[in-house]
């Protein structure tokens, strides 16, 4: 008695030969470089069709970042006084920090007259306590 | 005894890798079993042996898509089975393929070794097996040639579980009246 694997096995035991032969010639196209090339050759290919397709997008995005590094130079320029001011009219520091000292002397001037105005006491309010007020602050 | 495939320590990793002597291992487990299956779905010998190699050379190519080495067993049957189907549509055959059976299965609780063979039955199993179905055939070989489980022929074949089952179970039923028939026979 047998299986029918036992069967189907012994009815193809001839085929062996040939089998073999068929392995050993498919695990020497495994040892070439070129058999495995397609798979390589496949890897870029997906790639390169990604990127492809990517096209426009990769495209807008450059410009996109090339436009706002020019706009940015541009207005990096704009911005900066030294730069925009020839090197010969700038005044010698000694000459800026008396016109500022200056300038803050008239500012003080401007405002004394009201800081003592300010200092002097309330006649209306004065700041006691209620008993100690004269007879005067209660009639009023 | 053939043992399966799926208890086995392969060395699908190693291959994976690009190791030939892993793949002379895998090949050589397999080449027998392959042949087997083809030839009784093609019945030519030249187209066999090429389908064989083709099978071979794609599991080379495209190991990558392996996702569990221990599946290798019936990812390979599976682009077999893929390339004698397109062979069946080269030569217009696809009806046969199509063939579907409607009758609900009986359990199927026997291993492929249940069924046992006389020496004088031999002849007759052979033709039995030849005047089946195509998708019958194809199940009931994966079955007895490599022990799959219904779940993995049916990943093989692409088809239902279903489907798996009523094929098996017909093709069975085929072959226990064959098996009666002669043991009635004085």
């Amino acid at each position: 008695m047998k299986t029918p694997r036992e069967i189907l096995f012994q009815r193809h035991q001839s085929a062996e030969p040939k089998l073999d032969d068929i392995r050993k010639t498919t695990v020497a196209a495994v040892c070439d470089r070129r058999f495995r090339s397609p798979a390589v050759i496949d890897q870029c290919h997906h790639w390169r069709e990604f990127l492809i397709s990517l096209r426009w997008h990769l495209g807008g995005m450059g410009t996109a970042w090339l436009a706002i590094i020019l706009l940015h130079l541009n207005v990096g320029h704009a911005v900066d006084p030294a730069s925009a001011l020839p090197r010969g009219r700038i005044p010698p520091p000694q000459i800026i920090l008396t016109a500022l000292r200056e300038n803050r002397r008239e500012l003080l001037e401007v405002m004394q007259p009201t800081e003592v105005r300010d200092a002097r006491p309330s006649k209306l309010f004065p700041a006691q306590p209620r008993s100690e007020r004269p007879d005067e602050t209660l009639m009023a | 005894m053939l043992v399966v495939a799926e208890r086995e320590q392969l060395p699908v990793s190693q291959a994976r890798a690009g190791d030939p002597a892993a793949w002379n291992t895998l090949f050589h487990r397999y080449q027998l079993p392959l042949y087997v299956y083809v030839f009784e779905l093609v019945n030519d010998e030249q187209a066999s042996l090429d389908v064989v190699q083709e099978t071979f050379v794609a599991a080379v190519r495209h190991i990558g898509g392996l996702r569990d080495d221990a599946k290798f067993g019936s990812w390979l049957f599976g682009i077999a089975h893929q390339k004698c189907i397109q062979r069946w549509r080269k030569q217009g055959r696809e009806e046969m393929l199509r063939e579907e059976f409607a009758e609900s299965p009986d359990e199927f609780d026997d291993g492929p070794d249940a069924l046992l063979v006389r020496q004088e039955q031999e002849a007759e199993f052979m033709n039995l097996l030849n005047q089946l179905p195509l998708p019958q055939r194809a199940v009931l070989l994966l079955h007895c040639v490599e022990d799959f489980s219904l779940e993995e022929i049916a990943r093989i074949t692409h088809a239902p579980l279903g489907t798996v089952k009523s094929r098996l179970h017909h093709a069975k039923r085929a072959l226990r009246r064959l098996v009666l028939e002669n043991e009635d026979r004085p």
